[in-house]
């Protein structure tokens, strides 16, 4: 299984690219794109130049165009065509309009279905896929049931899968405004009903764990890691990565893997703890 | 001139109240756009069919493999008998297949994919509409459709009812995402306390909302659709 890496800027890539990661994104500051902490690249030229570096090792580098801006639309496609015309390998995408007209260009590069579309079934992969999607990256929130018939998909389109122990939106993150309550996103806070406290439900740590070991024994090629705020706490999640990536190639039982992972997110977050008390 | 009406939709959320006079003329929405589970039936439109309807629409979310199959052959028992039954989609999986077996169903987005598509430039949103024969687009954003063209050649609906702020794939009531309910949500619309803000924010089904946003009707929606909650 391959590592995939969100990085904002050329000293976070240069880290990554030195400790192995084996593919790249990032955005671009005035390309439409989900960014939730994090930073983007401040132009095409610095982007395109880390792409050159990540070549150099024969690795991947795409950019992220993952919003729907319709007043950005036209900027959005020169850009992003420019972008693959100079080197990036593919672009990580959602809306249709957009798709549609990269179509028609024909270009030879991954067009990566961003986690953010609603795709949950094979008759929607097969709608992306006429549109020309060459991968897939799984929404958070799929389970492993749904998950099967997408990742042996039979249009060759390759999936992707973040490390959502980590990461993980508890609503749907392609379509979440939750923030217009407070400024911040409020999804793991608690609502109050008179005397009632109600929280979002979401996955145990264990049920994190034991869908990836399916999604990795169903052939997902790829382990996402997002862009963070802040670049000590991305590598820290990065070498989790490696460790759980260990961990999935060990060829260990379900049963035994959930418990060693497990073990490996607590040792992560002691890390994470010691982090946030030096900040 | 004539001034153009715009069509009246409501959407009950639990049962269809006794009086039918709320119905009387105006579209009847069923389903959900948040949760697969309130899958319509053909019983649930055989039981909407006595009353003085303008019409039916059926709303849909998005849906998983399993789900997908079951919408199909709920949908196909419903528009083999009820061919000019509106359907309202969130699923391309769905939309694919409606095209493929039931080409001339009218059809349209809505929440939360209608969110996207509000969002799309008009000249591309208008192909993509015209390609796949959808007819009619739904927001809560009134705003929005200051986007498109008052001459456009696809309906837009203003949804007048709490605006879509999330969903999430778990039912608030069971805690899960597998199905096995014994559906709690019916009717029902919670309003929560925020830490830190004004706002209350509503949730029903497995949808998060804030409050009805006011309609400004010189933008011309060609129907407003109505929630209403009425727990059975």
């Amino acid at each position: 299984m391959k590592i995939q890496v969100g990085v904002g800027c050329e000293s976070e890539f240069a880290f990554f690219l030195d400790c192995g990661a084996d593919e790249f994104y990032g955005g671009i500051s005035d390309v439409p794109g989900h960014l939730y902490g994090g930073q983007n690249f401040s132009d095409e030229k610095t982007f395109l130049k880390a792409v050159e570096k990540a070549h150099a090792r024969n690795k991947k580098f795409f950019a992220v165009a993952n919003e729907v801006r319709g007043d950005l639309f036209e900027s959005t496609l020169k850009k992003t065509l420019y972008l693959v015309k100079n080197g990036a390998d593919g672009l990580i995408v959602r809306d249709i309009a957009l798709l549609k007209e990269l179509q028609k260009q024909n270009l030879k590069c991954e067009l990566i279905l961003s986690s953010l579309a609603l795709c949950f079934n094979s008759g929607t992969l097969n709608f992306y896929a006429d549109l020309g999607i060459t991968r897939l990256a799984l929404p958070e929130q799929i389970t492993e049931d749904e998950a099967l018939s997408l990742i042996k998909n039979k249009r060759r389109v390759g999936t992707e899968v973040f490390l959502t122990a980590r990461e993980y939106c508890v609503v749907l993150n392609g379509f979440c405004y939750l923030k217009k309550f407070t400024g911040e996103c409020i999804c793991r806070a608690g609502f109050r009903k008179g005397k009632e406290i109600f929280a979002m439900p979401r996955p145990s740590l264990q049920q994190h764990y034991s869908s990836l070991y399916a999604f990795h024994k169903a052939g997902a090629q790829f382990l996402k890691i997002g862009r963070h705020p802040s670049k000590d706490y991305a590598k820290i999640i990065f070498k989790q990565a490696l460790a759980v990536r260990e961990l999935l190639e060990a060829g260990l039982d379900r049963e035994i893997f959930v418990r060693k992972a497990a073990d490996a997110h607590f040792k992560f977050g002691e890390f994470l703890l010691k982090w946030k008390e030096k900040k | 001139m004539e001034r153009e009406k715009i069509e009246r939709a409501v959407f009950f959320h639990g049962s269809i109240p006794e009086n039918r006079r709320l119905i009387k003329g105006k579209v009847l929405c069923l389903g959900s756009e948040f949760c697969p589970a309130l899958l319509v039936r053909k019983k649930d439109i055989e039981a909407a069919l006595n009353t003085a309807l303008s019409g039916i629409a059926v709303y849909t979310s998005f849906l998983n493999e399993r789900e997908l199959g079951e919408h199909i052959s709920a949908l196909e028992e419903i528009l083999k008998d009820f061919g000019d039954i509106e359907v309202m989609i969130n699923d391309f999986g769905l939309l694919s297949w409606l095209v493929k077996k039931f080409p001339g169903v009218k059809k349209g987005i809505a929440r939360p994919l209608s969110v996207e598509f509000m969002r799309m430039p008009y000249r591309q949103l208008s192909d993509f509409m015209s390609k796949w024969s959808l007819s009619s687009i739904e927001t809560d954003e009134c705003s929005m459709i200051s986007n498109f063209p008052q001459k456009r050649n696809f309906n837009v609906y203003f949804r007048l009812g709490p605006v879509f702020s999330a969903m999430s794939r778990f039912c608030p009531f069971t805690r899960k995402i597998s199905p096995g309910c014994s559906f709690q949500c019916k009717g029902r619309l919670d309003k929560f306390s925020v830490k830190g803000s004004r706002q209350k924010i509503y949730r029903y089904e497995k949808g998060y909302f804030s409050a009805c946003e006011e309609i400004d009707l010189k933008l011309k929606p060609q129907r407003i659709v109505e929630d209403i909650f009425q727990a059975p």
